[in-house]
């Protein structure tokens, strides 16, 4: 399984060369370590018919779009033949409470509708398939360890059954103060948020990063949401730069 | 399909029953019973689908206790009453409630104060349903929880023959379960979607859906380590498509190419024909939109003498859990030969150019087809088989 684009936002920026410079700079492990600056996920993409997208949504979708872009996909002729697997622990949860905070504020009748749709977790992956026109097999799936692992391991089954011939495999996650409280309630240690993007296939793309199979031990020992897939990344990264 | 993969146990429970033979005897008797919701106060006025009588212990989401009740049915079945332990086994569960803290009390504790009471946080934690199975049934391969909204259920399913034919897996725990909530109670309501009364699924004068609540898991097992037990199920699980709409977050498309995309890879890969289907248990939520797509398909890719049926005017919508549920009562109308009537549907609807069953009906034939639909524009076409 090859790895031939990569999508990444992260609090040092937009693309992998954000992560190059974190690393030169040897800020890796702080890569995870805070929340991504708003103007990072500013992108004209967002002023139509996304413009409904949440902060979890746009992580997503810049990433992902990113990703193709990097791998010179052109989502119009391989629009079928492109899968998406979003990998994530705690999904969309800001839209998740602001919702119930709707429900607390008003009246039941009266909450709103945009923020419900917003609140399940595969919104992102409708707002990617929809603005790429992928019209592959899509999924989102959440556990609260080792998520991206199988989510890749789930991509290359499909690839060798020739569902498709490319997946959009990623795994976003987003930080808030309630979601450190529930899962770190004693600040002993730092979370982070960020949306990392891989374009996998068989085929002999021109650019090709890294084979899967021999980035394994980079991710096995991890736990955390997404750093699994941000130690992949950062592994490529190494390995190219 | 290259390795066949075999039902060798099927359990369920949803508003119809606490297992297949209750839900069996319900759906023969074309009975049902929507009422207000009991689970949790509401000034609205929705009917819903409840479990009656069922209660989760304390320190367990409820979710969760309906997939464990609906597992022991189909592990007994199959054999694996004791767990899984050394089996080359997987888990892949779809579900929508069980993947957030939806939990009103403890959020307004949390908002007021600043802090709130760990409990429901670890129920919360504790709750992902591939993984609190995994650690319940000892399963040490894959694991998975499907969040794709109304189609969970079915794409865990699709999931699960992925990982049997990539040879990850001889047997995988496959399907999916929600519970009853106020927040997506509260959600459908908001959307417009949730009818008054009680639903009609693919009738002229649909309103809209009730919601409800339910849990259904198949065992899904290469057919050699199956026969290799000494298992004599004869149904299969033959192909499972899926495709996205790429058209809307909550509408689906309304020519249904993303759902007529998912079917033909299904039946591709079943290596079948549209004729050899026998019926089908449609996603039918009798919505507006989502049966006029369906219905459309229907007629244009079947025929309208397709003979076709939506069972949530029996067990309501179960989000997560529906094309799990859905799955099995495919597989259950092939077994049994036959199926039950369309509950709810009246009068038919011209712009659809087909109709449901209106009578419990006698099914011949090997195959059956489930669709799911989901918000996001996700499409999920499964196919059962029972071999004669």
């Amino acid at each position: 399984m090859n790895i031939n684009g990569i999508g990444i936002i992260c609090n040092y920026g937009r693309g992998i060369d954000a992560v190059k410079s974190a690393l030169d700079n040897g800020q890796a492990q702080e890569i995870l370590s805070s929340r991504v600056n708003d103007d990072i996920l500013k992108d004209k993409i967002f002023s139509k018919d996304a413009r409904r997208s949440d902060r979890f949504d746009r992580m997503a979708v810049l990433a992902a779009l990113d990703a193709l872009s990097d791998a010179g996909i052109n989502c119009e002729v391989e629009n079928n033949d492109i899968g998406i697997i979003l990998a994530t622990s705690f999904g969309p949860h800001v839209t998740t409470f602001r919702f119930l905070d709707d429900i607390l504020t008003y009246k039941e009748a009266d909450v709103s509708p945009i923020l419900f749709s917003h609140s399940v977790h595969n919104a992102a992956v409708s707002y990617i398939s929809s603005l790429a026109g992928i019209r592959g097999p899509t999924l989102t799936v959440t556990r609260f360890s080792r998520v991206f692992d199988q989510a890749l391991i789930l991509a290359k089954a499909w690839l060798e059954q020739k569902k498709v011939r490319f997946v959009l495999v990623g795994a976003v996650d987003e930080l808030s103060c309630i979601m450190e409280y529930i899962v770190n309630p004693k600040a002993s240690s730092e979370l982070g948020e960020g949306s990392v993007f891989f374009i996998v296939s068989e085929e002999k793309c021109s650019k090709i990063y890294s084979q899967a199979d021999s980035l394994t031990s980079c991710f096995a020992s991890q736990t955390e949401p997404i750093q699994s897939a941000f130690s992949c990344a950062a592994a490529i990264v190494l390995k190219i730069h | 399909m290259s390795t066949p993969v075999v039902i060798s146990g099927m359990g369920a429970i949803c508003a119809a029953g606490k297992n297949i033979e209750e839900i069996s005897a319900s759906f023969s008797a074309g009975q049902r019973a929507p009422q207000l919701p009991t689970l949790f106060s509401t000034a609205l006025d929705y009917p819903v689908f409840e479990v009656k009588g069922f209660s989760a212990r304390a320190g367990i989401m409820r979710t969760l206790a309906l997939a464990f009740t609906a597992a022991a049915e189909a592990l007994t079945e199959a054999g694996f009453s004791q767990g899984l332990r050394g089996m080359r086994a997987g888990v892949c569960l779809g579900t929508t409630v069980a993947s957030q803290l939806n939990n009103e009390s403890w959020y307004t504790e949390y908002k007021n104060t600043g802090s709130a009471s760990r409990g429901a946080v670890d129920i919360y934690l504790k709750g992902n349903i591939a993984e609190a199975f995994s650690e319940k049934f000892e399963i040490s391969g894959p694991a998975l929880t499907v969040v794709n909204a109304c189609s969970s259920g079915s794409d865990a399913i699709g999931v699960a023959l992925s990982w049997l034919q990539f040879g990850l897996c001889d047997i995988v725990i496959a399907g999916g379960a929600d519970e009853l909530n106020h927040v997506p109670y509260c959600g459908f309501g908001a959307l417009g979607v949730a009818s008054r009364q009680p639903c009609m699924p693919f009738d002229r004068d649909r309103s809209g859906l009730n919601l409800g609540e339910g849990a259904g898991i198949l065992v899904l097992e290469k057919e050699s380590s199956a026969r290799k037990r000494g298992s004599r199920s004869t149904l299969y699980v033959t192909g499972c498509g899926a495709a996205a709409d790429a058209y809307h977050l909550t509408a689906p498309r309304p020519d249904a190419s993303g759902l007529e995309m998912a079917v033909r890879s299904a039946l591709s890969q079943s290596g079948i024909k549209e004729s050899d289907i026998a019926f089908i248990n449609a996603h039918g939520t009798a919505t507006r939109d989502n049966d006029k797509a369906e219905g459309r398909l229907f007629a244009r890719m079947f025929g309208p003498k397709v003979k076709f049926i939506s069972t949530k005017g029996f067990t309501g919508h179960t989000l997560g859990a529906a094309g799990a549920l859905e799955a099995i009562f495919a597989a259950l109308g092939l077994k049994k030969g036959w199926i039950p009537a369309n509950i709810g549907f009246a009068n038919t609807d011209e712009e659809l150019g087909v109709a449901p069953l209106r009578e419990k009906t006698v099914i011949k034939g090997s195959y059956a087809l489930s669709t799911s639909l989901a918000f996001g524009g996700n499409n999920a076409a499964l196919i059962i088989e029972q071999k004669r």
